[in-house]
């Protein structure tokens, strides 16, 4: 342990860290720009300075490690003065575009100039200018004149997706950011650039010009397009998602996540979406209330349940939905019904895991919550039925009704599998959009999609995280977890959650693993199960 | 004529080949080194001699050596520094083209002292005649058993390869030296770790200037006494001067240490072309501190130098007259230091073309007041502030250009002219 004063401020810390992992803990805040903690150190950019007792020049923090008894000013008259300086060397060649940048709002060069720069710049000579806009890659766009050339872009294609596409050509104040020729930025992990990029030089062709970033709400939630599981902050605005983007977990993600679950939300905003529950009537689907639709599947329900006996019922569950909505499935077939057919559907993979240098991995497995789904579908004591075997016995006619929870209208079903799906005297589908499930349903309830929806899942790792709502569900959409309590209760269930939470709090006191998670505590980084 | 070192066989016809060179000492210090000294002994005597770094900083070349660590598990590398480029030098140039074998004569003593099997030279892009040569050179010393496997019978090897630079100033600068040998952009590293340590592909490395391992075999051959002979108590050894700029003689001059810049100038350069006026002298390559022609009176050596506020850097020794606008000659500087300044770290990226674009205006008559002013608060915010000392190298000349000539800079903004009667025909004579 170092001994250690930050502006006065004493405090114990670990040898061998760095000033600004010890100004962190202390909770003093040192400008810069080129460190990021999962780089390597290239102390360049000079932002972050400071004034050490004893050492003649100012020291980058970044890079200086900690020595017992180390006095460090980071406000001292010298750093003042040298941060303004340096701020004004940053703008000199800077276009000043705020008012048309995407980054303006949380741009760090934009908060170091007003927190200590100077209002005034002392630059009156021409500057540098370059093409305005290049396209590297798919999703990114690259603004040459913003760039401070701390080179976080260029670490990151090196040391994290191992891809190298980044480079600085020439020299002096004639550097610029470039692809190498014949090369572009599409790697899997290239939209990270975006937010590594402290200025508005990376810039996001999805989100480009989409909205001031202070109009945007933000919520935390989980990446639903592999069973990774990367935590995200949905930012939304006028209920509609403008962009996502990572949260720091060292635990899933790091401070990463991959360009199919950044940019592959759109199926949220599909025009398609279902709004109200449907009913066949002949080849067409009806919309009907939802009162109508319980009653309409409480009485299938049970005149197949009277007609050919509890076990004719079969039910469901999906990877792709949350442990709360998979395990209301449960409730409603083994407890209210009394069936013990509850299955789950696994797509097949397509596809082998991703794994880059800095051990980054997407996941082969494309479902959110098969860990999830399969714990919740695990009866203690009782071998589960498989889909293909709920299949077999529709086919043979021992089932008779399918409750299905779908959550992937991308799903493709082998035709003979949807031959089958056919033969079922009563289909219900849950789905948030038409699909070659919805296709063949008597009955289809509307749910949500990731955006709308609150509960869990739990990732590859066992770490069950939390979803929180961004979006305001489309028409009369609702949950699965509040559909499936409602029937529940039609066909006599005593069934009453008023919550996700309630739910959780169930599932840690029945499935093992669970045991000791609460809702709350899962908090935003996730836990792992037992 | 006093006696010389490194160019005392520099008019031998036909010095650069083997046999020639054989027949001057030529590789006796090789023998010697390996036949009769440890490794350590090497370190020891060069440390005796006094030997400092020639390629500008001066830093004690026998105790550079001594901090490569003993035990590393990794392979020592050996790199000679030819990447001679700043403006006003060209001794290494000379010392490679025409004595080549010296060069590597030094360079075989150092890496066996320091327990080197493979060094390198980084050659200069643009020299193509001293490539040449030292390629010729370093085929002939692996054929006569200077270099390769077991040399001279005595157990150790070594092998010399010859990397020809990738054109920039900054690639001089020894860490990024260091990145432009492993094929990435000459950008200086982060220090510490210094080259020692961890350098070439993470071994420690030793750095030295052509003209620094040039000494070594005659510091050998001779003894750390002799060598101590020449020039002044800390600044041992004889001293290659580049005199170049407005003089009737310029030219690589071997002087010892310590000589007075005023008798470099007169008694050797042969005085002022057309018995001009005297004006400004910079003394060490044009990142040192200018002299006024008041401040002449001094000893040719890194102590004396230094006291005066300047450097004695690289040696090259640059002389102005009185035609020379010392605005114009402070935006030629400046241009150099922008356009060659890497770039990866802001105050000499940013602050070191801003100054070239002020210089320029002032020289062009639109200089305003505050300028100056302006220049010096920028030198203050590049000052001991950038990753490596090119920015410090760049604001030198500024800084002393204002100080000691700030009339003349006054006299543009307030005229709106340049009053200086230019003579800028020197650029014609080749």
């Amino acid at each position: 342990m170092a001994k250690i004063k930050i502006d006065g401020k004493e405090l114990q810390v670990l040898d061998g860290i760095t000033i600004l992992e010890a100004s962190d803990i202390a909770g003093i805040e040192i400008p810069h720009f080129c460190y990021h903690k999962e780089l390597s150190i290239r102390g360049s950019c000079r932002m972050c300075l400071v004034e050490v007792e004893k050492m003649p020049k100012l020291v980058p923090a970044c890079s200086t490690t900690v020595k017992d008894g180390m006095n460090i000013f980071t406000r001292s008259e010298k750093v003042v003065k040298y941060r303004k300086g340096v701020l004004e060397f940053f703008l000199i060649d800077h276009p000043l575009d705020c008012p048309i940048c995407d980054q303006a709002g949380e741009c760090t060069l934009q908060d170091y100039v007003y927190n200590y720069g100077s209002a005034v710049s002392r630059f009156t000579e021409e500057k540098e200018h370059f093409q305005r806009r290049k396209e590297f890659g798919p999703h990114v766009l690259h603004y040459t004149e913003r760039c401070i050339l701390c080179g976080r872009c260029i670490r990151f294609c090196e040391e994290i997706s191992g891809t190298r596409e980044l480079a600085i050509f020439n020299r002096g104040v004639r550097c610029e950011i470039d692809v190498f020729p014949g090369k572009r930025l599409d790697n899997k992990l290239s939209g990270n650039v975006v937010d590594l990029c402290p200025v508005g030089a990376m810039i996001s062709k999805e989100f480009l010009f989409k909205s001031r970033v202070w109009w945007l709400s933000r919520t935390e939630s989980i990446c639903p397009i592999c069973s990774r599981g990367c935590n995200i902050e949905i930012d939304s605005r006028d209920n509609k998602i403008l962009r996502v983007r990572p949260r720091p977990n060292p635990e899933v993600n790091s401070y990463w996540m991959c360009d199919d679950g950044r940019f592959g939300w759109d199926f949220v905003h599909r025009e398609d979406r279902l709004t109200s529950p449907l009913e066949r009537e002949g080849g067409e689907m009806v919309p009907i209330s939802w009162a109508q639709a319980i009653r309409l599947v409480k009485e299938r329900l049970s005149q197949i349940i009277s007609n050919f006996g509890k076990e004719a019922v079969a039910a469901i569950a999906s990877p792709y939905l949350p442990n709360e909505d998979n395990y209301l499935l449960r409730v409603l077939l083994h407890s209210v019904i009394g069936s013990p057919h509850l299955a789950l559907y696994q797509p097949p993979q397509v596809g082998e895991r991703m794994v880059f240098p800095s051990g980054f991995t997407i996941e082969a497995d494309k479902t959110p919550n098969l860990s999830g789904a399969r714990d919740m579908t695990t009866t203690e004591g009782k071998e589960p039925i498989s889909y293909r075997e709920v299949l077999r016995r529709v086919a043979s006619g021992e089932i008779r009704a399918l409750y299905f929870l779908g959550g992937a209208p991308k799903i493709s079903l082998p035709v003979e599998e949807r031959e089958t799906l056919k033969k079922a005297d009563f289909l219900v589908v849950h789905d948030y959009a038409p699909s070659e499930l919805t296709e063949w349903a008597e009955v289809v309830l509307p749910s949500l999609t990731f955006a709308e929806r609150e509960g869990t899942f739990t990732n590859f790792q066992g770490r069950a995280q939390q979803l929180k709502p961004a979006l305001l569900p489309p028409g009369e959409a609702k949950p699965d977890w509040e559909i499936l309590q409602e029937i529940g209760r039609a066909m006599g269930g005593e069934v009453s959650y008023p919550s996700v939470e309630k739910v959780f709090e169930e599932v840690a006191g029945t499935i093992s693993g669970y045991k000791g998670l609460s809702y709350k505590g899962l908090g935003s980084q996730g836990k792992a199960k037992g | 004529m006093e006696e010389k070192i490194l160019l005392k066989y520099i008019d031998i016809p036909d010095i650069q080949k083997m046999e020639v060179y054989q027949k001057h000492d030529g590789y006796q210090a090789v023998a010697k080194a390996l036949g009769e000294h440890k490794p350590g002994d090497i370190i020891e005597l060069v440390k005796t001699s006094g030997l400092r770094g020639r390629g500008g900083a001066g830093f004690p070349a026998g105790l550079k050596w001594s901090f490569v660590p003993k035990d590393s598990d990794k392979p020592v590398y050996l790199c000679c520094n030819a990447d001679e480029g700043e403006p006003g030098t060209f001794k290494d140039h000379l010392l490679m083209e025409k004595n080549p074998h010296q060069l590597i004569e030094g360079i075989i003593i150092s890496a066996y002292a320091v327990n080197c099997h493979q060094a390198y030279i980084y050659i200069r892009g643009e020299f193509y005649q001293p490539r040449k040569v030292l390629e010729q050179a370093i085929k002939e010393a692996y054929e006569h058993n200077y270099l390769g496997k077991d040399i001279l019978g005595q157990g150790f090897h070594l092998d010399l390869s010859l990397h020809v630079g990738a054109g920039s100033y900054i690639a001089g600068e020894e860490t990024g030296l260091l990145e432009s040998l492993e094929g990435k952009r000459a950008e200086p590293r982060l220090k510490p770790p210094f080259p020692a340590a961890v350098g070439l592909f993470k071994g420690p490395t030793v750095i030295n200037n052509v003209e620094t391992l040039s000494n070594v075999p005659h510091i050998i051959l001779r003894g750390p006494e002799w060598f101590k002979g020449f020039g002044t108590e800390k600044s041992t050894g004889t001293k290659l001067f580049g005199l170049s700029g407005h003089i009737n003689k310029p030219g690589v001059y071997e002087l010892p240490m310590g000589i007075l810049l005023k008798e470099l100038i007169y008694q050797y350069g042969g005085g002022i072309i057309g018995g001009r006026k005297l004006k400004a002298v910079i003394p060490g390559g044009s990142s040192t501190p200018v002299l006024t022609a008041d401040e002449i009176d001094v000893a040719m050596d890194f102590e004396s130098l230094q006291a005066a506020g300047t450097m004695l850097g690289s040696a090259g020794v640059i002389v102005m007259d009185e035609t020379t606008c010392m605005v114009d000659a402070l935006a030629n500087l400046t241009r150099f230091y922008a356009h060659e300044s890497c770039g990866q770290c802001t105050p000499c990226r940013e602050g070191v073309s801003w100054m070239e674009k002020i210089v320029r205006r002032i020289e062009q008559g639109k200089g305003r007041k505050g300028d100056l002013e302006l220049l010096l608060d920028i030198c203050d915010n590049i000052s001991f502030k950038t990753l490596c000392p090119m920015g410090d190298a760049a604001l030198g000349p500024v800084v002393s250009f204002i100080t000691k000539f700030r009339s003349e800079f006054e006299d543009h903004i307030v005229q709106g002219r340049c009053p200086i009667k230019k003579d800028k025909s020197i650029k014609g004579r080749g």
